[in-house]
């Protein structure tokens, strides 16, 4: 928002010297996108479309005609069917990663040159040992604000990747959840504030020094209005295991939505690990533990 | 080839030794003793000549022993010319006198590009600056400085200069010899220096010698003007958005004077009745933006003669910028308000003082003490109020950055044998650096700044040495060898370096000379820059234990060449150069602007190169002066973490410059400026493809697909902008009147109103993705009203 408001103050400054200049940009080459981000707890799932120049204004073009394939150590594991008119592939025998295995996807669109992903290794789960939750709101630097207390389980493996994310949902009057924030924003040891994006915080367990494996959440936000003070919430904590290829990607991603659009921040380009086309093949491992209060 | 070279080196070896030669030294002043620095000095019909060294000092060597004439010149001054027979070396102290600024334009002789042994060498006169077009009625030092080759602006609202491809920070800018860490005022719109209170303007953009260290690329060198000893003088000028004013005189006749001005700006008047006709013409926005622009800077020189050997001057400066503004959302559904805040001020303070001594007719010494200071904060809040009870909740970004130097220099100069030169010295700086982000809440409108507590300060002890030695090694050779220590130590890391520094000047002719330069730089303070335009949000940031110094080496090659023509000169030189960095900062991909993160974790070292080449022909003459200069430059990146570790064009890799300059006496009072600029255009990252990124950020991240929310850059600096080029046109009129003198300045800012590029952006305007540009100055006509008085008080006393 804040960001935006640079742009917005600069545009209406001097808003009599502003020009299309849409000629100038060069024409973008257009190349096949795969995006599948797996976990054990659902089978081989790929998406594949293809990009489009950044002044095109059509929606994504999904692509149907795509021949996608898993690999094991180059050994074929499975193929994939399309089965989404939005471009949603799935393992044709349903196969499910396993955690432990590394895994691979290479495709052909059509004309374009064959595509192929790096290689990512399924991580094994890590549970959240306990949830503490203090459901008393309270007031700290005039934000109402309650804390969450997460004691994982043993993140003894050093350079271990993680994502760390709280979902907020509150009870409307129609007596549904709706997703009330998906960037929440906490307050955690400075060293770790740069990684605390959109999607939660993303963190090494090598941070976690002497074995300490505690973090104090503490969610809080710009005052809600009165009348959302008594609402039921509840609350998805999630912690993803991650392979180094989905840390990166979301790592980025989270960066890039962050920057887009300020002047005042570097340029964010997004991880992939798709050669010759753009994307990510990354898996990860889930744990979530729900509060209701 | 090699045997014609052979036999001119051997011919001019033997010419050389075969003539009687004597050496004229000694020390050019005024009238009152003042040591007057880069006075011309040269002898008549020879071609041969120098300029004053920082005390006056200067020396020609390799005379013939026969009647010489040595014109000695400076700007303000009348030229004296002294005739006599030199049978042997001889001294000649030289007192200028103060030529009455009657509105006749004062001269001075520029000194000759051929003695020098430093190469890329600019050198403008303040009369020469104060022709060129004026920019909202006020000319310009820095400005005037872009117009010449290898130095650019950047863009519009820039702040920085860019100097050979090297970064803003990478220039030592000196005022009386103490460094400056910011030189603009209002987004470079005006440079910090009020002209009237400056005396020189030196310009070195490579192979520095041994006396300048702390930065990589280049030294501008400004030295702040002395009080007149005699008569009280003032001056007063008016302009669109600015007003200044200086008065100087004795304190006490003879030795003691004062200088002192002041600039206020009164752009807040124009400001906001410009908006609302913008945002009426436009209808971008209601009325609920409150802007706020406004600079203030002050100087004071003061100038005591203790003896014709010793005298003390006292230097200090202050400026202040500040913008501001103020968004109001108010609401008719929800019982709130939104505000969002911008401020942003930067302050800069230096003081100094610098005792001169005269040890002997040979030697000369200066100590300074001295302290400088920047301070820059932004705030950017964000605040609601609640109309229920009125109460304010939000939360301020808070960004901030301050430096203050603590300078002790002693410097030691003379020349021990006639062919030598030599300059020696030790300086002691204490740097005490403070930069941080921080976030907190508010619940006051205005927020109230809160020091963030835990900020991180870094003290810095920067020890130097150097020795240098001018040294005429032959009649055709000159060398300028020197060597350049520093020692520097923050928290418990230490850093040195020994920097050799080379000079050759090859003259095989009098009226041109090949020269060529070796350096080795070293800078433990660097900057972080956010947007890439030199803006004071850019943080400057010491070496640390984390951090190493910059370190840099680079060649320089050119030839220099002037040839007299009847009552003008012509000037002609070509450089090339090739620098090597070492430790260049960057933030790394995907750093923001206001975060909380030490900037530490945020900065890239990478590598650095630059090359190029310069070409300028410069005529001055009486009734018309100007040149034309050609840059062709190229300048690179590299970082491990940036751009997959692949070199990539810095944002300033300017290909081709062009500059034309022109100003014209047209008759006594009148002249007439116009200058012409064209450069290649910046380097910026776009987004040029779109596709389907994965959506992470909601709790069933596997099953989503999040259309094409997701751009690829493909590579760092992928754009390169329109190229940049403007016309500037002014004229002057002058008119001595009973009181003093009367200017009036009309000047047109970019006349033929050329929409320079100053950023791009992908806007969607209701689903319709489009490419834009903004520019920040189309034509802009400017007026100036000047008024000077003269010896106020002899002329109070004739009423």
């Amino acid at each position: 928002m804040k960001k935006r408001y640079c742009l917005y103050l600069l545009i209406v400054f001097f808003a009599s010297c502003i020009k299309d200049e849409s000629d100038l940009l060069p024409s973008a080459v257009q190349k096949p996108v795969l995006n599948a981000l797996v976990t054990p707890a659902l089978p081989f799932i790929a998406y594949a479309d293809l990009s489009k120049g950044i002044l095109d204004t059509s929606s994504v073009l999904p692509y149907a005609e795509a021949r996608l394939a898993i690999y094991e150590n180059e050994t074929l594991v499975d193929s994939m069917m399309y089965i989404d008119s939005l471009g949603l592939y799935i393992a044709r025998q349903f196969t499910f990663p396993q955690a432990g295995k590394c895994y691979s996807i290479k495709g052909s669109y059509g004309a374009y040159p064959l595509l192929s992903s790096g290689t990512s290794c399924v991580p094994v789960q890590v549970p959240i040992q306990q949830l503490i939750l203090d459901t008393a709101f309270s007031v700290e630097d005039n934000r109402d604000t309650y804390r969450v207390g997460v004691q994982f389980g043993d993140l003894s493996t050093p350079g271990d990747l993680y994502q760390l994310s709280l979902y907020r949902y509150r009870l409307n009057k129609q007596g549904v959840w709706e997703l009330s924030t998906r960037c929440v924003r906490s307050a955690w040891n400075a060293e770790y504030n740069d990684r605390e994006l959109c999607g939660g915080l993303y963190f090494s367990d090598s941070y976690l020094s002497s074995g300490v494996s505690d973090m104090i959440w503490l969610d809080s936000g710009i005052r809600p209005s009165a009348a959302h003070h008594h609402d039921s919430l509840q609350l998805i904590v999630e912690l993803k295991h991650t392979s180094a290829e989905y840390y990166q990607y979301a790592l980025t991603y989270a960066k890039y939505l962050r920057n887009k659009g300020s002047i005042f921040s570097q340029p964010a380009p997004i991880y992939s690990n798709i050669s010759n086309g753009y994307g990510i093949f990354g898996t990860l491992h889930s744990y979530r533990d729900t509060i209701v209060f | 080839m090699k045997t014609a070279w052979l036999t001119l080196v051997l011919s001019g070896c033997l010419t050389g030794s075969a003539m009687a030669q004597v050496q004229v030294s000694g020390r050019v002043s005024d009238q009152e003793g003042q040591a007057l620095p880069g006075a011309a000095v040269y002898v008549s019909g020879s071609g041969k000549g120098t300029s004053s060294g920082a005390s006056g000092e200067y020396s020609l060597q390799g005379l013939p022993a026969d009647s010489l004439s040595i014109v000695f010149s400076y700007v303000g001054h009348k030229p004296q010319r002294v005739s006599f027979y030199a049978s042997r070396d001889t001294v000649i102290n030289v007192s200028l006198q103060s030529q009455n600024l009657s509105g006749a334009q004062i001269r001075a002789e520029r000194q000759l590009v051929t003695e020098r042994v430093q190469t890329g060498v600019v050198n403008l006169q303040m009369a020469e600056i104060q022709k060129l077009p004026a920019l909202f009625g006020e000319t310009d030092i820095m400005r005037a400085l872009t117009l010449t080759p290898g130095v650019s602006n950047g863009s519009e609202g820039s702040m920085g200069v860019y100097i050979r491809g090297g970064s803003p920070d990478q220039n030592l800018v000196l005022l009386d010899g103490i460094p400056l860490y910011n030189v603009a005022h209002i987004l470079g719109f005006f440079s910090l220096f009020n002209t009237e209170t400056i005396s020189q303007v030196e310009v070195m953009k490579g192979g520095l010698p041994a006396r300048y260290g702390g930065r990589l690329a280049a030294v501008t060198d400004l030295q702040v003007r002395s009080g007149d000893l005699q008569k009280h003088n003032a001056e007063f000028n008016i302009g669109l958005l600015t007003a200044k004013g200086f008065a100087e005189g004795p304190l006490k006749k003879g030795s003691t004077s004062y200088l002192a001005g002041a600039r206020a700006s009164y752009i807040n008047l124009w400001a906001k009745p410009v908006m609302k006709l913008i945002n009426g013409r436009k209808n971008l926005i209601e009325e609920n933006i409150e802007p706020g622009f406004g600079f203030y800077d002050a100087n004071l020189h003061i100038f005591h003669r203790f003896s014709d050997r010793t005298r003390i001057r006292f230097t200090g400066y202050w400026g202040f910028d500040r913008i501001n503004s103020r968004v109001i959302n108010p609401s008719e559904q929800d019982p709130e308000e939104t505000r969002f805040i911008f401020d942003m001020s930067w302050q800069t303070l230096l003081g100094s003082v610098t005792l001169e001594h005269n040890l002997n007719p040979d030697w000369n010494m200066t100590a300074r003490l001295g302290v400088a200071d920047f301070d820059y904060r932004t705030q950017q809040s964000f605040i609601r109020v609640f109309y229920v009870d009125d109460s304010r909740s939000g939360s301020v970004n808070n960004y901030f950055s301050r430096i203050r130097d603590h300078h002790a220099q002693l410097t030691f100069s003379g020349r021990p044998h006639k062919n030598h030169f030599v300059r020696a010295g030790i300086s002691y700086i204490y740097h005490r650096n403070l930069a941080d982000g921080n976030t907190f809440s508010v619940t006051t409108d205005p927020p109230k700044a809160v020091p963030p507590p835990g900020t991180p300060v870094y003290e810095g002890h920067d020890l130097t040495a150097f020795a240098e030695d001018e040294w005429r090694v032959a009649s055709f050779l000159k060398a300028g060898i020197g060597v350049h220590g520093v020692a520097y130590q923050v928290k418990r890391s230490f850093y040195w370096d020994v920097q050799p520094r080379i000079s050759l000047a090859f003259t095989p002719s009098e009226n041109w000379a090949v020269k060529a330069a070796y350096s080795h730089m070293f800078q433990p303070i660097g900057m972080l820059s956010t947007f890439g335009i030199g803006l004071p949000t850019d943080l400057w940031v010491p070496a640390t234990p984390k951090i190493a110094p910059q370190r840099s080496k680079e060649a320089v090659l050119g030839i220099s060449a002037y040839y007299p023509v009847k009552d003008a000169r012509l000037e002609f030189s070509l450089d090339g150069y090739y620098r090597q960095i070492d430790g260049v900062l960057e933030y790394v991909d995907g750093a923001a602007f206001v975060n909380d993160a030490d900037w530490q974790d945020l900065a890239a070292r990478g590598k650095g190169r630059a090359y190029g080449a310069e070409f300028m022909l410069r005529k001055t003459g009486k009734v018309w002066s100007g040149w034309i200069g050609y840059t062709l430059s190229w300048s690179y990146r590299r970082f491990g973490e940036i751009n997959g570790g692949e070199w990539f064009p810095y944002r300033y890799d300017r290909r081709h410059g062009v500059n034309v300059v022109f100003s014209w006496d047209i008759k006594p009072g009148i002249s007439l400026s116009a200058s012409w600029m064209y450069g290649t255009g910046n380097w910026v990252t776009l987004p040029v493809t779109a596709y389907s990124g994965s959506v992470s950020v909601t709790d069933i991240p596997l099953l989503m697909q999040g259309g094409a929310n997701a751009e690829d850059i493909q590579s760092r600096n992928n754009f390169r902008m329109q190229a940049y080029h403007r016309l500037d046109l002014g004229v002057s009129f002058r008119k001595t009147k009973k009181w003093g003198i009367r200017t009036w300045t009309i000047g047109v800012y970019n006349a033929y109103s050329r929409n320079n590029p100053f950023l791009y952006f992908i806007d969607n305007d209701n689903g319709n993705i489009m490419l834009k540009k903004l520019s920040l100055f189309p034509v802009i006509p400017a007026f100036s009203y000047g008024m000077k008085f003269q010896d106020i008080k002899q002329k109070s006393r004739k009423k």
